[in-house]
């Protein structure tokens, strides 16, 4: 009795100390945005929406919001955005139908790179219209 | 007692299991990915125009048209299940085909330049399907603003869900402009762009566009 008693205590210990894990390892939201947020028009550009992710693993994290069956992959059937289609068939680079984290990893790299090098936003001092 | 003992252990590992699964499947899942919000900028209109409908093309019962490319934009505001969401507000305005907001800060200084017949904002409520429609023109870049666009907003009553902007998808002043490049990801830039094509056969020359929005779990709420 006492043993089942000590093992009740771990689990609900440990119960408490994953669930706080899980719920603490979420993107804090709105957690993307810098000085020109949505409204102020500020001298700082919009940083983009609450979801935007800004490493790898919050990208391939987006992607897999659509991975219905949990495998890691997203098919094209999984990915039901319309508006996401092109840009699905595109970083498909092996035509197989399939996303891989790899390929969503590629996405990332390649959009990261073209913007922080080569393309520089204009300047001009205005703000933000 | 011994052989119980796997059995906890097990339980334990189940009830865990179960416990993340259902928050990845609760809290993650969508089928669509929500819109990202971009900045309102400086010319939401100071004074809105008499004319609030959403044909941007004529003011009230004028006969001369706006300049510019017109267009015939439209699209759904859906939840991230897909769902339409009826009875919304949706608010769009940009500057003119001369470059000219409806705003006194930057009409004032550009009275001989402006488009006086362009509207340069409307609204329309969402249908039972989330569709909204409007007549306007192809935006065109703005000093400081290389990438053409068009604001929006969307709100029930006079709570703000969101606030954003569409871009003309592959113009090449996206890549150089400041609110284009800090849309956010890969995705967020590919959400805030549509495709902005002739209408075939229109003898006017007219384009069209659909851009559907998708509202967050958690939109954001200004008021």
């Amino acid at each position: 009795m006492a043993l089942s008693k000590i093992s009740m205590s771990i689990f609900t210990i440990c119960s408490t100390v994953a669930l706080m894990t899980i719920c603490m390892a979420q993107p804090p939201r709105g957690g993307g945005r810098g000085p020109g947020g949505a409204g102020a028009g500020g001298p700082g550009p919009g940083r983009g929406g609450a979801n935007a992710a800004t490493t790898v693993e919050a990208f391939i994290a987006k992607w897999l919001t659509m991975d219905e069956n949990a495998d890691g992959l997203l098919s094209k059937e999984e990915m039901k955005d319309e508006r996401l289609k092109h840009l699905f068939k595109s970083s498909d680079k092996n035509t197989d139908g399939v996303l891989t984290k790899e390929e969503m990893q590629l996405l990332f790299e390649a959009s990261s790179s073209s913007r922080s090098s080569g393309q520089r936003p204009e300047p001009g001092g205005r703000p933000p219209r | 007692m011994f052989l119980r003992t796997p059995n906890r252990r097990q339980m334990l590992t189940t009830s865990l299991g179960i416990a993340a699964s259902l928050y990845a499947s609760k809290g993650l899942f969508a089928d669509l990915l929500s819109s990202p919000s971009l900045t309102e900028g400086p010319f939401y209109p100071d004074h809105l125009p008499l004319d609030l409908d959403n044909d941007l093309i004529l003011i009230n019962d004028n006969i001369t048209p706006a300049v510019g490319v017109i267009t015939q934009l439209s699209g759904r505001v859906l939840d991230t299940k897909g769902d339409p969401i009826k009875g919304l507000t949706v608010e769009i305005w940009q500057c003119d085909a001369k470059e000219v907001y409806l705003h006194s800060r930057d009409s004032n200084q550009k009275k001989k330049q402006q488009d006086a017949n362009f509207q340069g904002f409307g609204r329309f409520e969402t249908s039972a399907k989330g569709e909204y429609r409007f007549r306007t023109i192809k935006p065109v870049p703005y000093p400081g603003r290389p990438a053409p666009h068009i604001h929006f907003k969307v709100k029930r009553g006079e709570r703000e869900l969101l606030t954003t902007q569409l871009m003309i998808r592959g113009h090449e002043g996206n890549k150089r402009d400041g609110i284009f490049s800090q849309a956010g990801d890969a995705i967020d830039q590919e959400l805030i762009q549509a495709d902005f094509l002739p209408v075939p056969d229109s003898k006017t020359g007219e384009h069209y566009a659909h851009f559907d929005i998708v509202l967050g779990k958690t939109p954001e709420d200004k008021h």
